[in-house]
């Protein structure tokens, strides 16, 4: 089973689109690689399109859930992507999380596995957010110590994913850095989301151009992007990472952006509230599928333009 | 940008403070000069978002019957006194796969509604004592529906093994993995499938007494059903002894019109035996 999947995701292209997977869309995702829906699922589709599913919903025995990974897992490339490893701050609760994070990775062998640099866990109580580190020098090797965990117990290096800011904290130093030592240290990479990016800099006037410019593109191994919300309080202050509505304009045009400087990488739609049908989904995929074939093109045709160059010289 | 020496078991107590209490006076020393302490609500509010929705969606019996702004009291009370103590939520609020030194530690949420049935003033007419019987149930589907339930014996099997002469007595049948056997203080099973399946509340008010339900998987689907009282007796026994023959003989002993053949053959066409390993 192992070796053909290799096999068949050896000719995937693995800049492609994909989608967060809920379980209400499970059917759809695998009908829509049976034969009766050839003419949607193209052979462009069948080389671009993957599935992420967050690890910890997956924390099961058995059953239905699984199940549907499995089938889901034979049909497409899946990536697992984590929210409850705390990596900035393990505790007594990470130890039997990285074991069932484990089982799942041996047993679904995803292309890529990501968490977040952030924290979630402490006194034997789990708070369910993605709650921010101080980027200091103590918050800096708390986190390498859990990315290390992690990578261990999976037995291969993970992405880690920049947070939303929503207010500034002490920090020595500017969140790339921050992160870009982390990758120095653990050998892990970067899951880049343009989204809390984007909200980031309107919250906390961080700058995205800087930020940018401190990440190795070679790092940055999976790109996130999804909606936001504004917050009814401070309506002129900030920017919520929902995940519950369609992607702004703003965060298309970063995204653009950012592949234009990294180069192609597997780009990620989320959604995880109002989820809308899988269709509506589908299409907000292809746009990013789209942004993605144009950038391959425009550096396509940069890398023929720069070779012309050379040979004219 | 200042350079700080902050200690970073000092800032991880001091935001657990506040996501515990929601006071946070500690944590001020840790923003940037000129941030407004509101918007550390933005986190807080994420935290009991999650668990909320997480207990909405495992008991959702409780929701077709409380309406939301009860629900949400009850359920934030939990949260507050209980909050998570795994890295995910898909089973928070229940007993199951917790570690033994863990579970010591918190209270599911079925025990913590049992609890507030026994502290809820007598007066209280609003009060609904068999909320914890819908939750149990409630547990024991999501439970049953997540396990792993292999091995299972089809009734082909034993007649091919009865074709070779075995003598099923001595075959070491037991329960499947699936099974889980609640027992319920209110008689609530139908009023529960209404909850649950068709979100329809019943106007009638449930009898008070012991019943047992068991819920099991087959084909990949849960199946539950109210146990006799002799077959109630049977169940506890198979489960406690993990013997089928011990079983059929305690039930054979209490009731004499007790007809094992029958049950053996419901065992079978209900997909609830397997082979011990």
């Amino acid at each position: 089973m192992q070796d053909s999947h290799l096999l068949k995701e050896k000719k995937r292209d693995f800049s492609g689109a994909g989608i967060n997977l809920k379980p209400q869309h499970y059917d759809e995702a695998i009908t829509l690689s049976s034969t009766n829906n050839m003419d949607r699922f193209d052979d462009r589709l069948n080389k671009t399109l993957w599935f992420e599913v967050h690890t910890e919903n997956y924390f099961v025995e058995g059953g239905p859930r699984l199940a549907y990974l499995q089938k889901i897992r034979d049909l497409y490339p899946l990536s697992f992507h984590g929210v409850g490893a705390s990596l900035g701050n393990p505790s007594l609760l990470t130890k039997p999380h990285l074991k069932q994070v484990a089982q799942l990775v041996s047993r679904f062998d995803p292309f890529l596995v990501s968490e977040h640099a952030t924290w979630s866990s402490s006194q034997n109580a789990y708070f369910a957010d993605l709650l921010p580190l101080p980027r200091t020098q103590n918050a800096l090797a708390n986190l390498c110590q859990g990315i290390v965990q992690y990578q261990d117990a999976i037995g291969r290096p993970i992405l880690i994913e920049n947070p939303t800011n929503y207010l500034n904290f002490v920090a020595d130093m500017d969140e790339g850095d921050f992160l870009m030592e982390a990758v120095k240290r653990t050998g892990c990479g970067i899951l880049l989301d343009v989204n809390n990016l984007y909200l980031s800099a309107q919250n906390t006037g961080m700058d995205v151009q800087a930020y940018l410019g401190a990440l190795d593109a070679s790092a940055v191994g999976e790109i996130h992007i999804a909606g936001f919300a504004i917050d009814e309080n401070f309506p002129e202050r900030l920017l919520i990472d929902s995940h519950g509505s369609p992607v702004a304009q703003g965060v298309w045009q970063l995204l653009e952006e950012v592949l234009t400087l990294f180069g192609p990488k597997p780009v990620l739609l989320e959604r995880d509230d109002n989820v809308p049908s899988f269709n509506e989904l589908m299409s907000e995929r292809n746009q990013a599928q789209a942004c993605l074939d144009r950038v391959s093109a425009f550096m396509q045709s940069e890398s023929k333009s720069d070779t012309n160059e050379v040979y004219l010289d | 940008m200042r350079c700080t020496l902050i200690d970073q078991e000092d800032y991880i107590q001091a935001f657990t403070h506040f996501m515990r209490s929601g006071e946070c006076g500690a944590l001020s020393g840790f923003l940037a000069d000129d941030e407004n302490t509101d918007f550390l609500k933005i986190y807080r509010n994420g935290f009991y978002k999650a668990c909320l929705s997480a207990l909405k969606a495992n008991f959702i019996s409780l929701t077709y019957l409380l309406d939301e702004t009860e629900f949400n009291q009850i359920a934030t009370q939990y949260i507050n006194r209980y909050p998570p103590v795994q890295a995910t939520l898909v089973a928070y609020g229940m007993a199951q796969g917790l570690d033994p030194d863990i579970r010591n530690n918190t209270l599911c949420f079925p025990s913590f509604l049992g609890q507030l049935n026994d502290t809820a003033p007598e007066r209280d007419t609003s009060f609904v004592p068999f909320l914890n019987d819908l939750a149990l149930l409630d547990q024991a589907w999501f439970s049953t529906l997540n396990k792993l339930n292999l091995n299972q014996v089809s009734l082909a099997q034993v007649q091919l093994m009865l074709e070779q002469g075995q003598d099923l007595s001595v075959i070491p049948f037991k329960l499947v993995d699936s099974v889980s056997l609640v027992s319920i203080e209110f008689d609530v099973f139908t009023h529960w499938q209404a909850l649950r399946f068709r979100g329809e509340k019943s106007d009638k008010t449930p009898e008070q007494g012991i019943r047992y339900i068991l819920f099991w998987q087959c084909n990949g689907e849960v199946q539950a059903k109210s146990l006799s009282s002799i077959e109630s007796h049977f169940y506890q026994e198979f489960i406690k002894t993990s013997s089928l023959s011990d079983a059929l003989e305690s039930a054979a002993q209490r009731d004499d019109e007790f007809d094992v053949s029958a049950l053996f053959a419901d065992l079978l066409n209900a997909s609830l035996l397997m082979l011990e390993d």
